[in-house]
């Protein structure tokens, strides 16, 4: 027990925790909307996009999160602005916005050359230079985040699931990706000082991905996510606190263990029904890029790969 | 005189007006034009089948009655508001199966639930009466106690249900269907049909797409034939005609009558000369 109570002497500690708890727990709820909507590349993106709004923030003495917050915005309406253009596919949009907005930063990093600190705190994260403004701005964004995704829940649903239909059942798309894209640019922004840019994709993308091999519910997999990246925060910080080890970098590697032991578990339980892949465990690849292969969606996914080993057999 | 499925229940309403008209209409996606000069009026109760082949602007047309079209110069209403002004009331959608993603982590309950996802609460889970209604749904379409499942472990004719159900959970009056018999085998395709056939006949108003004439020919009352315009409209008997085919495929395909059935066949390579002296001598069909 005192290992759990020990580190709270710490105010350091105590706001960490408080900090990576919110954070984890965002991060995984809102998640399980990102990487739905094949938007993992997105929340990588705009890390990088709002670092060049924090650099600008710095550099002009605005307040960080408005100066963050808003580039951040700004660059995720620009990818979706861009995206629908002819020609010009999403991940490429993303590569144009948010590198340049990447490379922004350091260009003027390099011209002030006093930003060593904030530079390496906003890449790798600087959880125990978290203050009580800190806390506030965190809490009233994962506040805010956490009832819009419970009133928009549904619509969020269908616009993730089925983004072409959804319009025609009177669910307001532009709206509804709108405030999304402000949710996202705003939890990108709070996580900054947690996680760091660096490592905010996978603090978002590891809890849904990991519960996605678990259930095939999509109800159940919004509340396991967002369990999944709180208990990520709130254990990471303590083995952060033991090891004496970046509490960012604990937090993701934390986390990817979770996935990896869960996926081995996975594997196991198909093994022993005697299944070649287990359906979640095919479609939490899918979620992760394999969709495109045919042998591993659709209700014919086993017999084909089935039929596959066979003719590798003969 | 329309009836709609609600939790297993029929509700008899009572309407006056067609279903949908459109009128000398025009549209594009932004390019070229993909349909033109399209004059149309679907009434209350039909069962209206829009054939063509790939291209031909089928799908547009659902686009346009649905009010998705970014570009119709002409006028489209349905149940009388003018599709432009917003969302037209009372249509459910059942999208092409292929377009959709069958590792997404959803049930079947959650899939039919999005239909009135803009009409039930604001909590995220359904309420005991959207429950109610979900499963009275599912076990009138024939795939009752599977609410629970994910999408991905039914059948191609199930998981066609499934989203059947999510355009009537709304209680539309009328149903637009992209390719509802695309993919599936020909079991599949008829039960499909006559599960569509048993709901027009309780008065809904139902217009598909399919490439599937000869399911259109044995099941359908009206065909509408399109290639960028409407080419023909009428009765199966009336529309599947040599000459018709040949106007809207550009390809000389056998049509053959039995037992009252119209029965459009491919034409074997080796009997092609013969049938166009055939066609050219006697228009037999």
């Amino acid at each position: 027990m005192t290992v759990l109570v020990d580190p709270f002497q710490f105010e350091f500690f105590r706001n960490g925790l408080i900090a990576a708890t919110l954070v984890g727990g965002l991060c995984g709820l809102l998640g399980v909307f990102i990487v739905l909507r094949r938007m993992s590349y997105v929340g990588h993106g705009l890390s990088h996009a709002a670092f060049g709004g924090a650099v600008v923030s710095y550099v002009a003495s605005w307040n960080f999160y408005i100066g963050a917050g808003l580039w951040g915005f700004v660059s995720a309406l620009l990818i979706n602005w861009t995206s629908r253009r002819r020609g010009i596919g999403a991940d490429a949009a993303i590569g144009i916005v948010t590198t340049s907005s990447f490379a922004f930063g350091v260009a003027l990093i390099s011209r002030t050359r006093h930003f060593t600190r904030n530079f390496e705190a906003a890449l790798f994260g600087d959880i125990l230079g978290v203050t009580r403004t800190d806390l506030v701005v965190i809490a009233s964004v994962a506040a805010v985040v956490g009832v819009g995704l419970f009133v928009g829940y549904k619509q969020l649903l269908f616009l993730a699931f089925d983004p072409e239909v959804a319009p025609v059942y009177g669910v307001p798309a532009f709206w509804v990706d709108s405030a999304f894209a402000l949710a996202l640019a705003a939890t990108i922004v709070v996580s900054m000082n947690v996680v760091g840019v660096t490592l905010i994709a996978a603090a978002i993308v590891i809890p849904p991905i990991t519960a996605r091999l678990v259930t095939h519910s999509f109800a159940r997999l919004v509340g396991l996510s967002g369990v999944i990246g709180t208990l990520c925060g709130v254990f990471g910080m303590y083995l952060s606190y033991y090891i004496d080890v970046s509490s960012g970098a604990t937090i993701v590697l934390l986390g990817a263990a979770v996935f990896l032991v869960t996926l081995g578990a996975s594997a196991a339980r198909g093994a022993r029904t005697g299944r070649r892949m287990p359906a979640h465990r095919a479609a939490a690849g899918a979620m992760i890029g394999e969709k495109r292969n045919p042998r591993a969606r659709g209700p014919r996914a086993d017999l084909l790969a089935q039929w596959s080993e066979k003719g590798a057999e003969e | 005189m329309i009836e709609h499925a609600h939790g297993g229940h029929l509700h008899r309403h009572s309407h006056g007006q067609p279903l949908a008209v459109l009128r000398d209409v025009t549209c594009s996606y932004g390019g070229p034009v993909v349909l033109w000069d399209v004059s149309l009026r679907i009434e209350e109760g039909a069962f209206v089948g829009l054939v063509g082949p790939s291209g031909s602007g089928k799908t547009s047309l659902l686009r346009t009655l649905l009010g998705t079209m970014p570009r119709v110069q002409g006028r489209v209403s349905v149940m009388g508001a003018d599709v432009r002004r917003g969302r037209p009331p009372g249509v459910g959608y059942v999208p092409q199966v292929e377009t959709v993603d069958w590792s997404f982590p959803v049930t079947v309950g959650e899939v039919v639930r999005m239909g009135i996802s803009m009409s039930s609460t604001w909590m995220p889970w359904p309420s005991a009466g959207e429950r109610k209604a979900v499963d009275g749904l599912l076990e009138r379409l024939g795939i009752g106690g599977l609410a629970g499942r994910h999408i991905r472990d039914l059948s191609g004719g199930q998981q066609q249900r499934v989203f059947l159900a999510r355009a009537l959970i709304g209680k539309p009056r009328l149903l637009l269907l992209d390719e509802p018999t695309s993919g599936i085998d020909i079991k599949t395709r008829d039960d499909v049909l006559h599960l569509l056939l048993d709901l027009h006949e309780e008065g809904l108003g139902i217009v598909l797409t399919t490439h599937e004439l000869n399911g259109v020919a044995a099941h359908l009352p009206e065909v509408v034939a399109l290639n960028g315009t409407v080419v023909a409209q009428g009765s199966p008997e009336e529309v599947f005609t040599q000459g018709t085919l040949k106007l809207v495929y550009g390809a000389d395909l056998t049509v053959l009558h039995e037992n009252g059935m119209v029965i459009i066949a491919d034409a074997p390579h080796q009997f092609r000369a013969a049938l166009a002296s055939t066609r050219n001598g006697n228009g037999h069909s």
